[in-house]
């Protein structure tokens, strides 16, 4: 290099150092002090819509898929039951597609039956097989489900339906059955209405715990949230009255604790102290004064004062209670399970309804909003539906099941056809489900996981997950409008499993029986076709295809905003007619003095009945009320705990006349000291590692007790007694139990 | 000091060429057995009364012969360490999970553990540095013990850190470099303080036991050269040359003082900095403004115990009665018990206040100790209030076997006092939802138990590698206060440094 | 108040309030962020030791004795607070405050000193004692927006803070500023009582601005002076009937 270039190329050098330190210096310091923004991906993913099946109440979800596979479930914010929202179970149903213990191929049972061994086989012999023992089975075939209303029991319906001795049985929530048992005597329809909590400035929560396991969890949560914040300067009130403090109750202003069974004594005291005012009031004139005369006789042992001792209010209180149902604004009782689940359920079911009657006609002659109750014509639709799945609109109630079940036990089934339902679990081990299938000739389960009641099965079918496959469902509970919930396959089948629907049309089609549709999508497209040719709903001018198109995309069909008119119920004859039911019977319990306890077995928002027991999201979640995750407990009033000495975690055995567990003591001051309360859902034994061996399964304790009226399980009928059984464990416990009492920190 | 004296001093410690060993005081009465030696006026129980041949040979002697029993006791620790480092190395690549920490409790026993470290290591240094500055003439023998302890305790604590931080794999993330990465640590936070001010410490406090060994490694070198010991390849490289000049000396003697101010300096400011990793924070139980002071008071107070309880050990194992006497741990001893008031004091200070304002967050904090912790509590104010009582006694101070117990029952309330500064606090954080207990798991207790192994080994090694009395100050002690025959009266001779 | 004034360098200050007057503790918002962000499931032995992860818990305090009891729900996750305890202790600057007001953790700076969880008065941060075990099938639903954490670091609630991110993307696509309610983060999203509000506060049409001014404001530890970011609308009256 010469000099000159020398020069030159240190000129360059030099002067664009100069200019280069000039620049700006980088004074944001980037990569490992910004947030990566979390690594969003460049794409969103696709976003399906369809109907959750973690329980019946059919709320509509939508479902975030990336790359095929399910991400994130959300609420369908244009559905009618949920708006958009969701309950945790639901938020959790992911969880069940990617489940490590999800059943991945058809399985045969290959030891003694009931021995839980199986072999796996191809889905060809599964179907044949399934197909050549239906065929094989006239006169003698059962299915059983969880009253889902979903086409997969459309689809049996159909082809079973048409073998004479063919019988159909739902298992039941306990909590949810007694709601379609009551009410059916002073309404249309065949079940309790669903209340206008929405509206409502004051609500009474008769054991309702519409949070939990009452009938649509979501539903009632956001008409809660409705009542007590959407209004300007109107706040509503609620006040429960029950012998536990449930969450449900937490979320209450006030908590009466009752005596269990006794509720529809308040009922009618309250019923009482409202006619009384409208006659002390003169507002008379033009309600049916007959009627009112009438009633006020019937209730006169139903006064505030005769029945405080009973109800353990003091009679001043209930006239306070009743109040609102006088007053001017709105007012609402709503009546649950801890009416419904005693053998005078019925009967405190229409006492409620009756209270709810009588002032919301009061309240009409006064053109007062009132508790909109659920159109008739709905109703009428809902059963339309179900006629248009081919499901007959019988009431489904544990009596049916009761009759199954000894049914089978006399050996009375050849085959049986098990779909997402777990009785021998779920359902009073004094019912003996185990041993009754164990004399059944061949039963065949869709499940999604090995359970309790799959592994006594002959042959397991494994069922798409509903994220994966097609249905169609109607909400057990509508609240308000009709609902037709669809379901698509928002992603590709996750392991080897079939649709059950698919599979039992393939089964009935190689057994030569006649189907109704080639699968699963096909029959739900046929009963749109039928509802577009009924109900005209959809824009008619829309191709088949395109109506098709719509539905999915928006998860169902329902009627717009415009579409809902606001409809009043009509003045009810019935109500009027009304003689001599106004009596609600003191409850009868099982067990004798050996049992001091009331037994008051509910669910909690996360396991249910038991089916979330395998999920790890539903497990870790704490309980609202205990604050306990992993584990199952006795909840006791403290002061009945430190009668036997124990204290939290001691082990105790409960004891009733059908059996007894062992699980360790939860003192809960929001609990009667009369009674002792058990969650469900815990106590698996073959469902898997997560859900297995944990708690104790209080269904062993309760009997078949049954409403004499409605053939609903009284699961609370029952009484026990309690021991310590000696040792201890450690409570999985969220809160810590002292800085629990230590709210007034935060000042709320 | 006359020049006469600091040349006589030289030529007696320097021990240089093959004559070092000889005693160049002739006029001293050399030897006097220390238990039948009748008091006299004049002589003072911190008077050593060896030749300094003996007193080399005495000195030097842990140095140069080594026992079986020794090799027992370190075979013993290293099964010890090797048993932590197992533990710690388990949890380091499963999760600290392995620990009983949970949330809200971020910090268990190892951070209690680190600050007992730390808090020891205040001891060797601040003594040896206000011993040095007030001219207290009876520190000579300890301050060697007394230093290589800070260094020690100060390396084991430098470990927790480490032994604590979720992604020890990272931790250089906390070092000021210039990176790629663009990182640079957050001086903002107590803990960078922290970091800076144990390091500044750690150099400090090595730098100073270092200079303060030179002239006795030389000692030492000349004496591993003439036998041949293989201890002189290293002692040559350290001693630095050391030859007794007299301006070597005099840079000796200036570097240490500078150095002992200078020390003097850091030390408080490092357990202040060390209480900030809590009081900086807004966590009730931690965010008081006594807990500066009152940690560097209990640093010095478990060192100073901490160091009694080494000389009696030291004392009792390398028969070290000639050199360490009672009246160092009688001194000791009263500078323990001065420390004990304050510490109480300031215990007290600290409860009193909560206990009458009773906030409700703070007061939960120590009701929660009493309950959960009361034997704890008994320990720690019970044991310093007893030992305050029994300190009074000169017999007791000059008991070993007594002062060995108590000393020891000190460093138990210390070591519980940090566990109790920093377990109860966090169970009991201002969420009441949110409280917790806690109790260490087995890795804990094991990597802690592997630390006090560890620190005893790193003593063990020391004790074998470098002369563990100060022999040069003890000369120059001896010097400096050695009798003067004037006719028939032996006079005490008080020159002051 | 530093709050307040984010406008004047940027259009979003987001914020949350809870409504205690409509949250019936039912838990789905746990299980929604759950699901969200990658938050593991500990198992049963992890629990009992204390270690869930929930970046979303719902604290229940019970007041009074049987039978004038009276149980309150408190949801309680990282309050996103202006003023934060947690921010200034951390020696590697692995928490910071971001321009719209949000606490954020960069999980790749965070070394696991814990100091930040010792500072927090709310006890919101959560520490990755192990590797969060997601083998197996499960990973199939991992959310691809939301790193997973490994063991040794910190990890809190964001605010969905990938939700925000693609709501400011798509409305920059659009030429637009973030309407209020188009990003909800998982639990406002799920909440089935509606009880959760999430929005940008330096938008005075927003309805979280509405809520905040509408007199039932409280913040949590409000003496603190950490200033959150979530509010908590208060309710309750004390005669019903």
């Amino acid at each position: 290099m010469d000099r000159r270039s020398f020069l030159k190329v240190g000129a360059v050098t030099a002067s664009s150092g100069v200019l280069g330190a000039c620049g700006q210096v980088t004074k944001k310091v980037i990569p490992f002090v910004t947030r990566p923004d979390d690594g969003v991906n460049p794409v969103d993913g696709y976003w399906y819509a369809t109907t959750c099946a973690e329980c019946n109440s059919g709320c509509g979800v939508i479902v975030r898929t990336v790359n095929g596979r399910a991400k994130k479930i959300e609420g369908n914010a244009v559905h009618p039951v949920n708006g958009g929202k969701l309950c945790a179970k639901g938020q959790a149903a992911v969880q069940r597609v990617y489940h490590r213990d999800r059943l991945t191929q058809p399985l045969m049972r290959k030891g003694a039956k009931g021995s839980g061994k199986f072999e796996p086989v191809t889905w060809e012999k599964a179907i044949a097989t399934l197909g050549e023992k239906l065929a094989g089975a006239e006169g003698s075939v059962f299915y059983l489900n969880s009253g889902n209303n979903d086409i997969t029991a459309g689809v049996a319906n159909a082809i079973l339906g048409k073998m004479s001795g063919f019988t159909m049985a739902t298992n039941h929530d306990p909590g949810k059955e007694s709601q379609f048992a009551g009410g059916a005597t002073l309404n249309e329809y065949p079940h309790t209405p669903y209340p206008d909590l929405e509206n409502a400035e004051f609500s009474l929560l008769l054991g309702a715990d519409i949070f939990e396991s009452d009938r649509n969890p979501v539903f009632f949560a956001r008409s809660f949230g409705a009542s007590r914040r959407d209004r300007p300067s109107i706040r509503g009130r609620l006040v429960y009255c029950g012998s536990r403090l449930s969450s449900t109750a937490a979320s209450c202003d006030k908590w009466f604790p009752v005596p269990p069974g006794y509720l529809g004594v308040l009922a009618l005291s309250i019923a009482h102290v409202v006619v009384e005012s409208v006659i002390s009031r003169g507002l008379a004139q033009s309600i049916q004064r007959n009627a009112l005369g009438r009633w006020s006789e019937a209730l006169a042992e139903y006064a505030p004062e005769k029945v405080a001792d009973k109800v353990e209010i003091k009679a001043e209180l209930i006239r306070r209670i009743a109040r609102p149902f006088i007053d001017e604004a709105p007012a609402v009782a709503i009546a649950g399970d801890d009416i419904a689940g005693y053998s005078n359920g019925v009967e405190g079911l229409d006492a409620v309804a009756f209270l709810n009657m009588v002032s919301y006609e009061i309240g009409r002659e006064k053109l007062r909003i009132k508790p909109r109750h659920t159109p008739v014509s709905d109703q009428d639709l809902k059963q339309r539906m179900l006629a248009w799945f081919g499901l007959a609109p019988e009431k489904q109630t544990f009596r049916r099941l009761k009759e199954l079940v000894d049914a089978m036990s006399a050996g009375k089934y050849k085959v049986g056809v098990i779909h997402h339902t777990n009785p021998v679990f779920d359902t009073p081990a004094s019912l003996d489900v185990k041993t009754a299938l164990g004399k059944v000739g061949f039963v065949a389960a869709f499940a999604n996981f090995m359970d309790e009641t799959t592994s006594q099965a002959d042959l397991v079918l494994p069922d798409h997950h509903w994220l994966e496959s097609w249905s169609a469902q109607v909400p057990n509970f509508v609240p308000g409008v009709p609902v037709l919930n669809l379901r698509q396959p928002v992603i590709r089948p996750f392991n080897d499993t079939r649709s059950a629907t698919d599979v039992l049309l393939a089964a009935a089609g190689k057994a030569g029986m006649k189907i109704p549709a080639k699968n699963g999508e096909e029959y739900i497209r046929k009963i749109v076709d039928k509802f577009r040719a009924e109900m005209l709903e959809i824009d008619p001018t829309l191709s088949r295809d395109a109506a098709w198109r719509t539905l999915l995309s928006k998860g169902g069909w329902w009627p717009s905003e415009e579409e809902q008119e606001p409809s009043e119920t009509p003045s009810n004859d019935k109500l009027w007619a009304m003689k001599n039911r106004l009596k609600v019977n003191d409850p009868s319990f099982e067990g004798g003095s050996g049992f001091p306890y009331h037994l008051h077995l509910y669910q909690t928002v996360h396991m249910g009945r038991g089916a979330g027991a395998n999920q790890g999201w539903l497990q870790e979640a704490p309980d609202p009320i205990t604050t306990l995750m992993w584990q199952s407990w006795v909840e006791m009033n403290p002061a009945t705990a430190s009668k036997y000495g124990l204290i939290e975690g001691d082990l105790v055995t409960v004891t009733s006349p059908h059996g007894s567990i062992t699980a360790p003591v939860f003192p809960y001051v929001g609990i009667r000291p009369d009674v002792i309360s058990i969650p469900l859902g815990y106590g698996h034994t073959e469902y898997g590692e997560i859900a297995n061996n944990r708690g104790a399964n209080p269904m062993k304790l309760i009997g078949t007790g049954m409403d004499s009226q409605s053939g609903a399980l009284a699961w609370r009928s029952c009484k026990v007694n309690v021991k310590k059984a000696g040792g201890s464990v450690v409570m999985l416990r969220s809160a810590h139990p002292e800085g629990e009492y230590k709210g007034e920190i935060f000042q709320l | 000091m006359s020049s006469e004296n600091i040349k006589r001093s030289h030529a007696a410690t320097a021990g240089a060429g093959s004559h070092g060993d000889v005693m160049a005081l002739p006029e001293l009465e050399t030897y006097r057995d220390p238990e039948t030696m009748p008091a006299r006026s004049g002589y003072d129980d911190a008077d050593i009364f060896l030749s300094e041949k003996e007193f080399n040979d005495h000195t030097l002697r842990p140095l140069f012969t080594t026992t079986p029993a020794y090799f027992i006791f370190v075979l013993g620790l290293g099964i010890v360490m090797a048993n932590g480092l197992g533990w710690f190395t388990y949890q380091l690549f499963v999760g600290l999970g392995q620990t009983g920490m949970h949330e809200p409790l971020f910090w268990g026993a190892y951070i209690a553990t680190f600050v007992f470290w730390v808090g020891l290591s205040h001891s060797g240094t601040i003594v040896s540095s206000i011993l040095r500055l007030t001219q207290a003439n009876w520190r000579r023998p300890i301050l060697r013990a007394a230093e290589a302890m800070t260094a020690f305790s100060l390396m084991v604590a430098g470990l927790f850190p480490l032994i604590h931080v979720g992604r020890a794999w990272r931790v250089y993330y906390m070092f000021p470099l210039p990176n790629q990465r663009m990182l640079w640590p957050n001086f903002k936070s107590p803990l960078m303080w922290d970091f800076c001010a144990i390091g500044i410490y750690m150099t400090g406090s090595i730098t100073f036991l270092y200079i303060g060994l030179l002239p006795d490694l030389a000692v030492a070198r000349d004496r591993a050269i003439a036998s041949n010991n293989w201890r002189r390849h290293y002692l040559k490289v350290l001693a630095l040359g050391w030859r007794g000049s007299h301006r070597e000396w005099s840079v000796y003697n200036k570097c240490s003082l500078f150095l002992a101010v200078i020390i003097l300096c850091i030390a408080p400011s490092v357990h202040t900095i060390v209480s900030w990793d809590f009081a900086m924070t807004m966590t009730p139980g931690w965010h008081t403004t006594i807990f500066g002071p009152y940690f560097v008071v209990g640093a010095i107070y478990s060192g100073i115990a901490a160091v009694i309880t080494l000389m009696i050990v030291l004392r009792w194992i390398f028969n070290l009665d000639n050199v360490i006497r009672t009246l160092h741990i009688d001194c000791l001893a009263k500078l323990l018990v001065t420390i004990a008031l304050i510490w109480t004091y300031f215990y007290f200070c600290e409860f009193n206040v909560v206990w009458y304002s009773h906030k409700p967050e703070e007061w939960a904090i120590f009701e929660w100790q009493g309950e959960r912790f009361s034997l704890f509590l008994w320990i720690m104010i019970g044991g310093s209030v007893l030992n305050i009582f029994l300190m009074s006694w000169r017999r007791v101070r000059r008991s070993m076997v007594a002062m060995f117990f108590i000393t020891l029952l000190v460093n138990c309330g210390m070591y519980i006092e940090r566990y109790l500064i920093v377990v109860p606090v966090l169970t009991h954080r201002d969420n009441a939802y949110m409280w917790t207990d806690y109790f260490p798991s087995i890795t804990e207790f094991s990597v802690i138990l592997g630390s006090f192994a560890y620190f005893a080994f790193l003593y063990a090694i020391f004790i074998k590698l470098f002369p563990i009395v100060t022999m040069a100050d003890v000369k120059e002690g001896v010097l400096i206060s050695g009798d003067m025959r004037l006719g028939r009266h032996a006079v005490r001779l008080q020159v002051k440094e | 108040m530093k709050s307040f004034n984010y406008k004047k360098q940027n259009d979003y200050k987001w914020a949350m309030t809870i409504d205690l007057d409509r949250c019936n503790g039912c838990g789905a918002c746990v299980v929604a962020c759950q699901a969200e962000n990658n938050i593991a499931t500990v198992g049963e032995k992890q629990a009992e030791l204390g270690r869930k992860m929930h970046w979303l818990r719902i604290e229940r305090y019970i007041e009074g004795t049987y039978p004038d009891v009276k149980v309150r729900f408190l949801p309680m996750m990282c309050q996103h607070c202006d003023y934060a305890p947690c921010e200034s202790v951390c020696p590697v600057w692995a928490t910071y405050q971001n321009p719209e007001g949000l606490n954020v953790q960069v999980y790749n700076r965070c070394i696991g000193t814990r100091f930040c969880g010792n500072n927090c008065p709310y006890s919101v941060r959560y520490f990755n004692w192990y590797d969060s075990n997601f083998e197996g099938p499960e990973s199939n639903q991992l959310n691809p927006d939301v790193s997973l954490r490994e063991k040794g670091i910190m990890e809190k609630c964001t605010m969905c803070m990938q939700r925000i991110r693609r709501g400011k993307d798509t409305a920059k696509d659009e030429g637009r500023d973030v309407e209020d309610g188009e990003i909800q983060p998982a639990c406002a999203q799920t909440c089935p009582t509606n009880a959760i509000t999430f929005g940008n506060i330096n938008d005075h049409e927003s309805k979280v601005h509405e809520l905040v001014h509408s007199g039932r404001m409280i913040r949590l530890f409000e003496d603190k002076g950490t200033h959150p970011s979530v509010m908590y609308l208060k309710g309750g009256v004390a005669d019903v009937i």
